[in-house]
């Protein structure tokens, strides 16, 4: 043959075979059911009941379908099936499905506090070796069965998986993804811990009247001990949680003014009202004592808001016994100002932040204390930082570390620095002579 | 045409190194080491850096002592005949069965990633055919390929890194030397069965103008790789830490997190891309190393018509030689480390000593763009102009 | 005749002296060639040897009637016999005709330049007319006539060709050269903007299909002597004259060469346009990429002469080539060089990234939601997922369809009269558009990746370009729907590849990115400021390589610059 046309045929070959042969991994959009949602439940015969909740994306575009207006359908539907794996579950699943089960964008895999009870670790292979589930989904562990979870219908937003997904990320609680559990599962020197999320209802509203109004609610942490979860930590708890932990919360916390410990006593504060001036009182009705708002409750109240956290974590060794020294530093803002303090007097800040830092102290000791002392489970790590910062004492430590951890010394510590004030710098309601120093 | 007649210059030899080595080490290193080292496995390239250098520095002596020969050429002259050419072959072997290794490493990662239901036999032959087509036009063009992608590849990489930066720990680095040197050297000893490839260079020096600056750029080159895979080492540590080992690629999976976090960049299907690209383009250059000897030890003087049989029995061998992955990743592991050693230390070295011994070869230093000195007494080139 | 043997002869018969050539004088010549071009008239043609070296007589009958049978008694054939004043030979004067084509010259120029001295100007200045006919012969060309350019003929073959190219020639009796002058002129289109290459800012006028004019343009731009053109003629039957433009000294003569070399090397029928040429003396034919650049700008011809290219021109079309090119001159529009540097450079990366997108979006669109869906962002997903409920076509059909029908539209707009044209454009593309997606036959998100892709295309400044980017997208389409993102990488390899082994008359087709040239990326991705670009681009090997047209240093360098022009060679 010439040598063009040995070329030519070549080519056509060559297309040919190109034309043939993929097609293998097709699979056309329209073909697949999207799951965004993955709840995983322990049955009593100790099989996995994994439920799904999948996307009708025509409902999440076109709500209502083309022109007919028959009223908002969810935009979602949820399947089950019982397996003996994961996998296994899929596969009973895709009978029950017109189309492939596609579970790659699964963004958040809510487990079941059986299942978790009776641990995590063989769900959690799954998990880690299936190629299409996303390792950077983030985990959840709720009270009671998982399923239930995934019948919520949250108001702002179409998807139920979006509000779930955006409550884990206000950064209250430290949340955690596949990828940070299954490390933690695999190191010896730390317990997870995963986000608690339960249901809340919504109050009822004309336009919803009888229709299911539940929300998702933070509620807390699960924590593990190994691969079991042993208990659980309430949202205030959980709060020290994350300081020890160094991914400090962005959240509110009141603390009382006076604190009852009592305050060291203030420097003399000129004033520059006549003392006549300041025995009118004009605001406080018969039988009220003095200044606003002292008829409610708890008024004396000031509230900061964190703005930045930093901690550190130090070992110390001393006689072949190790312990752990914890500070944390933030920077706050004061929101709120009930109890009256002049904010505008420097001298005022220092007793502030003092009582500020005794308030986180507090809050992590507590935490402390319960995975210490009631759980015995090493959810900060400390452990692990044993082991990197002294690495011949851990040896000896590994074998009996849940036995140590119940005894190590933590020492924590807390600083706190008040920037800002908010706004307005004295309260508005406080006339200058009700302020307190 | 001979591999002196075509002309690189050194900045060309280093960016066709850089992927012609680096592309599966990175992919695949990372696991392998980490398997040996643990969280120390970052320190590995850095343990296998004088030994390849080593390669580097025997490639550069035997180049200069032989300029415009491959090893196919003076090898039968250093060592005899019969011995020389079973030398050549040696050396074919290794760049073959080095490509067969490439090729289906390229499949096993196209399929276990992108495309689960193609069979990893049309993934090999496709890879082969790009190389193939590429080998055909020559180092040159090779060369400028390398060109074009190695400076989009690096700022790919950094891309990765930026984006996985938030999700990086660096105390999963640490303790440093929890279970001391050994196992660093260890992975040290597997990391140099990669990063010792430079034996490429006994091919490609000859085709380099000038060929101390040829050696100059081969250890910018490796400097590069090495860096590359230390940053690559580090990160997939310190994202993944102690579950490195169990991840077949890591870095991959790095790219994956990376990206799914971050809001607007999904850059992992340019990643894999590039990487397709990378590999191809080791391919192609082992292919050509395999075939220049191939045809040179024969004593054939057209090298382009067996490009194409060669891509196809290297496919071929690739698929059938191992049963499944586990398997490949035992030889990886254990088998080849000091199984290439004897074709990118021992062979070279073994050549050099004979060669140093015998006073043969031009010992002259040559300026940075002397190409063929005559030698004296010698004949210039070992087979007449094609 | 075996063939060796024929063509020795023919060797031979062109290289006879004067005087072993036929003659028309004699009257059995003119017998056998009449009888020869009756029987088969395609016997003028170059090349055969009819006509080879048969020289014109001293009879002036004899000299026009085979004249008139040559061109088959043209219509257009002027024969204005006349007879010069004063000459000798019969009492009233030397007979003489004029003879042209009125179809190719000005009919009243040739009535005051030659036909009016002819016929008056002798008597009337009382000059004395040479009875000897050689001497006439001289005295009418350097006396009597005044047009620009004389010239004398003896052959045949080239006095017809003359003839046809629209000179005119003056035939004594009794002198056997015939007189040949260039009064060429015939209505042309006037010097206007050209078409297809618009700018904003920038000279405006475009080349227009004579050569003369087109030559004229270029020459006034560069007022060098070092500025030169050969002329050639190509095509058997159009007989076209083409002209190859180039700047001693600036240009390699090894290239100039090669293009006369090439050029040379054409045997075709006719070159109409320089499309014709430019096929036969492309480097690699079996590729989509055009390796050479044609232009209607003068502007840009002489932009690239100054950079050591050579400029081929050809009577009839207003198209002239630039040879060697690179795949970034063909990028690269005439305005990017009159607009500022900073806007110019993100245009320049404007359009590159639009590029990249012609022929990646489409595929990537197949691949990942066809192959590769988890790659896709999930909001995104839903949204294609929704759209793409109801069409009855998979993904990659779906693209193919309406990327085909995008072609058809914009093909079909070119066709169109002006008028009609843009409104069916706007109204077929929307009509489509919108219909197809309310048939539920294509969705919206393949609408809009189409569109997109056809908007990023006429970004593309040459049309020949455009087109190659254009076939690539669908060869890579085709990749995609078969291969997902490996039939991508894959392809965009080989493309790559293709594109990296080009040559443009020797020169690598994406040089100086590769092979990597730092010194010259000054101009590819973005457009340096002018007094940062300093040396010329170096495959075009210039002997001097400074390009001297920075304002600020011009006296510093002038003296320098005096000393480089006088010892070229």
């Amino acid at each position: 043959m010439a040598r063009t046309d040995r070329r030519l045929w070549t080519m056509v070959l060559c297309g040919l075979l190109l034309g043939a042969a993929g097609c293998y991994d097709r699979v056309e959009l329209n073909e697949l059911a999207i799951a965004d949602l993955m709840a995983i439940d322990r049955t009593e015969d100790g099989r996995l009941k994994v439920s799904l909740q999948f996307i009708i994306p025509s409902e999440l575009t076109n709500p209502g379908g083309v022109g007919a207006g028959a009223g908002l359908k969810d935009p979602f539907y949820i399947m089950e099936a019982i397996g003996e794996t994961l996998p296994d579950a899929f596969s009973l699943l895709q009978a029950k499905l017109p189309r492939r089960l596609f579970t790659s964008h699964i963004r958040v895999v809510v487990l079941g506090e059986d299942l978790a009870r009776a641990g995590i670790g063989p769900v959690f292979d799954s998990l880690t070796r299936i190629r299409e589930l996303r390792i950077s989904a983030d985990v959840i562990v709720t009270r009671g069965e998982a399923s239930i979870l995934l019948r919520a219908a949250p108001r702002l937003g179409r998807l139920p998986v979006s509000a779930l997904s955006n409550i884990l990320n206000q950064q209250i609680v430290p949340v955690r993804s596949i990828r940070e559990l299954a490390i933690a599962l695999v190191s010896e020197g730390i317990d997870p811990f995963v986000p608690a999320v339960g249901l809340a209802q919504r109050i009822e509203t004309e336009l919803e009247a009888g229709v299911r109004a539940q929300e998702f609610e933070l509620q807390g942490v699960g924590i593990f001990r190994g691969d079991r979860l042993v208990g659980f930590a309430p949202l205030e708890l959980a709060r020290g949680l994350a300081w020890l932990v160094d991914e400090a919360p962005f959240a509110a916390a009141t603390i009382p003014w006076p604190p009852p410990g009592g305050l060291p006593s203030p420097p003399l504060r000129p004033s520059d009202l006549s003392p006549e001036e300041m025995m009118i009182q004009r605001d406080a009705p018969p039988g009220f004592p003095e200044g606003p708002g002292q008829g409610l409750l708890a008024p004396n109240k000031i509230t900061p808001m964190v703005l930045r956290g930093q901690v550190s974590f130090h070992t110390e060794v001393k006689d072949g016994q190790v312990a752990v020294r914890v500070h944390a530093r933030a920077v706050d803002d004061i929101v709120t100002n009930q109890a009256g303090l002049d904010l505008t007097d420097p001298a005022v800040i220092p007793p502030l932040e003092r009582e500020l830092a005794r308030s986180i102290e507090q809050r992590m000791r507590a935490m402390l204390r319960l995975a210490q002392e009631e759980l015995n489970a090493d959810v900060f790590g400390f452990g692990e930082l044993i082991r990197k910062n002294h690495p011949q004492l851990w040896r000896e430590l590994r074998r009996d570390w849940h036995a140590h951890f119940r005894q190590l010394p933590v020492h924590i510590s807390a600083e706190v620095k008040v920037r800002r004030t908010g706004l307005t710098g004295n309260p508005t309601i406080f006339r200058p002579e009700q302020l307190r120093q | 045409m001979h591999p002196t007649r075509a002309r690189i210059n050194p900045w060309q030899l280093a960016v066709l190194l850089i992927p012609g080595i680096g592309s599966t080490a990175v992919l695949g290193l990372p696991a392998i080491t980490a398997a040996f080292a643990r969280q120390d496995a970052w320190m590995a390239p850095l343990a296998a850096l004088p030994a390849s250098a080593l390669v580097i520095w025997v490639c550069g002596r035997l180049a200069a002592r032989f300029p415009e020969e491959t090893f196919a050429d003076y090898a039968p002259k250093v060592l005899g005949k019969l011995p020389g050419k079973l030398c050549g072959l040696l050396l074919f072997w290794y760049f073959f069965h080095l490509d067969a290794a490439i090729a289906r490493e390229f499949a096993d990662f196209l399929v276990a990633t992108a495309h689960p239901r193609t069979p990893a036999a049309l993934a090999a032959a496709l890879g082969g055919l790009a190389a193939a087509v590429a080998v055909r036009h020559g180092p040159e063009i090779l060369a400028r390929l390398g060109e074009l992608f190695t400076p989009i590849a690096a700022a790919l990489l950094l891309a990765i890194v930026g984006l996985a930066y938030s999700s990086m720990d660096g105390s999963l680095l640490k303790p440093v030397l929890e279970h001391g040197l050994r196992p660093v050297l260890v992975s040290g000893f597997v990391t140099q069965a990669f990063t010792g490839q430079f034996v490429l260079l006994l091919v490609l020096l000859p085709s380099v103008n000038g060929v101390p600056a040829g050696v100059k750029a081969s250890y910018g080159a490796l400097a590069v790789i090495a860096a590359a895979l230390v940053l690559v080492s580090v990160v997939s540590l310190s994202v993944f830490g102690p579950l490195t080992a169990n991840f077949v690629w890591p870095f991959f999976k790095v790219a994956r997190v990376g990206t799914f976090g971050a809001v607007l960049a999904r850059i992992e299907p340019l990643v894999v891309g590039f990487w397709i690209g990378g590999t191809c383009l080791k391919l192609a250059v082992h292919l050509y190393a395999a075939v220049i000897t191939f045809a040179y030890t024969l004593g054939l003087r057209h090298w382009r018509p067996l490009v194409f049989p060669m891509g196809a029995l290297m496919v071929a061998y690739a698929i059938g030689h191992l049963n499944n992955l586990v398997e490949h990743h035992r030889m990886l592991a254990h088998f080849w480390p000091p199984y290439t050693q004897v074709f990118q230390l021992i062979l070279p070295a073994l050549v050099l000593l004979v060669a140093a011994v015998r006073g043969m070869g031009d010992r002259r230093e040559q300026g940075p763009n002397e190409g063929g000195a005559i030698q004296d007494g010698k004949e210039a080139r070992g087979h007449g102009a094609d | 005749m075996p063939n060796p043997l024929r063509s020795l002869f023919a060797w031979l018969k062109r290289r006879r002296p004067a005087f072993l050539r036929p003659s028309l004088d004699s009257r059995s010549v003119q017998r056998i060639l009449q009888e020869r071009l009756a029987r088969s008239p395609e016997a003028v043609e170059k090349g055969n040897d009819v006509l080879t070296g048969v020289r014109i007589g001293r009879r002036l009958d004899a000299n026009l009637s085979v004249i008139r049978q040559l061109v088959g008694d043209a219509p257009d054939l002027v024969v204005r016999e006349l007879v010069i004043a004063g000459g000798a030979g019969s009492p009233s004067g030397a007979r003489a005709a004029v003879v042209f084509f009125d179809t190719l010259s000005h009919a009243e120029r040739a009535a005051s330049q030659v036909i009016k001295p002819l016929l008056y100007d002798a008597v009337r200045d009382g000059v004395q007319v040479p009875a000897d006919p050689q001497r006439l012969a001289d005295w009418i060309c350097t006396r009597m006539i005044n047009t620009a350019n004389v010239e004398t003929r003896a052959d045949l073959q080239q006095l017809v060709q003359d003839l046809c190219q629209g000179k005119t020639a003056v035939l004594v009796e009794g002198v056997d050269v015939a007189i040949v002058l260039d009064l060429v002129g015939y209505d042309t289109r006037n010097v206007e903007e050209p078409m297809g290459e618009p700018v904003v800012r920038g000279p405006r006028d475009g080349f227009v299909d004579s050569l003369q004019t087109n030559l004229s343009l270029i020459r006034r731009r560069i007022g060098s002597p070092l500025l030169r053109f050969d002329r050639m003629i190509l095509g058997r039957w159009t007989q076209t004259p083409v002209v190859i433009a180039y700047i001693h000294g600036i240009a390699d003569p090894d290239l100039v060469q090669e293009v006369r070399r090439r050029l040379s090397a054409i045997d075709v029928d006719g070159v109409i346009d320089t499309s014709y040429i430019e096929e036969f003396i492309e480097d690699t034919p079996y590729t989509v990429f055009p390796q050479v650049l044609n232009t209607e700008r003068p502007d840009t011809v002489v932009a690239n002469l100054l950079e050591g290219r050579v400029a081929i021109l050809a009577d009839g079309t207003p198209f002239a080539l630039v040879v060697p090119t690179s795949l970034w001159a063909l990028m690269n529009a005439a305005e990017d060089y009159y607009q500022r540097w900073d806007g110019t450079t993100l245009v320049r990366m404007l359009r590159y990234a639009l590029v990249a997108l012609v022929v990646l979006l489409p595929s990537s669109y197949v691949a990942a939601t066809t192959f590769h869906p988890e790659m896709l962002p999930s909001t995104m997903l839903i949204s294609i997922a929704a759209a793409r409920e109801a069409v009855p076509f998979s993904s990659f059909t779906e693209v193919l369809l309406m990327e085909i029908t995008f072609e058809a539209l914009r093909e079909a707009g070119v066709r169109l009269p002006r008028p009609i044209g843009q409104t069916i454009g706007i109204v077929g593309a929307i009509v489509i558009g919108e219909a197809a997606v309310s048939a539920q036959i294509v969705s919206a998100p393949v609408v809009i990746i189409v569109a997109f892709t056809g908007i990023s295309s006429f970004v593309i400044p040459h049309f020949n370009v455009g087109i190659g980017f254009r076939i690539a997208r669908f060869y890579i389409l085709l990749l995609a729907g078969s291969l997902g993102l490996l039939g991508i990488s894959i392809g965009l390899m080989l493309l790559i590849l293709h594109l990296i082994s080009l040559r443009s008359f020797g020169q690598p087709y994406l040089a100086p990115v590769s092979p990597m040239r730092w010194s010259e990326l000054a101009d590819i991705f973005v457009r340096l400021p002018r007094w940062l670009m300093r040396r010329r681009p170096e495959p075009v090997r210039a002997p001097t390589r400074r390009r001297r047209d920075f304002p600020a240093q011009e006296t510093g360098t002038q003296g320098e610059g005096a000393v480089r022009a006088s010892d070229q060679g």
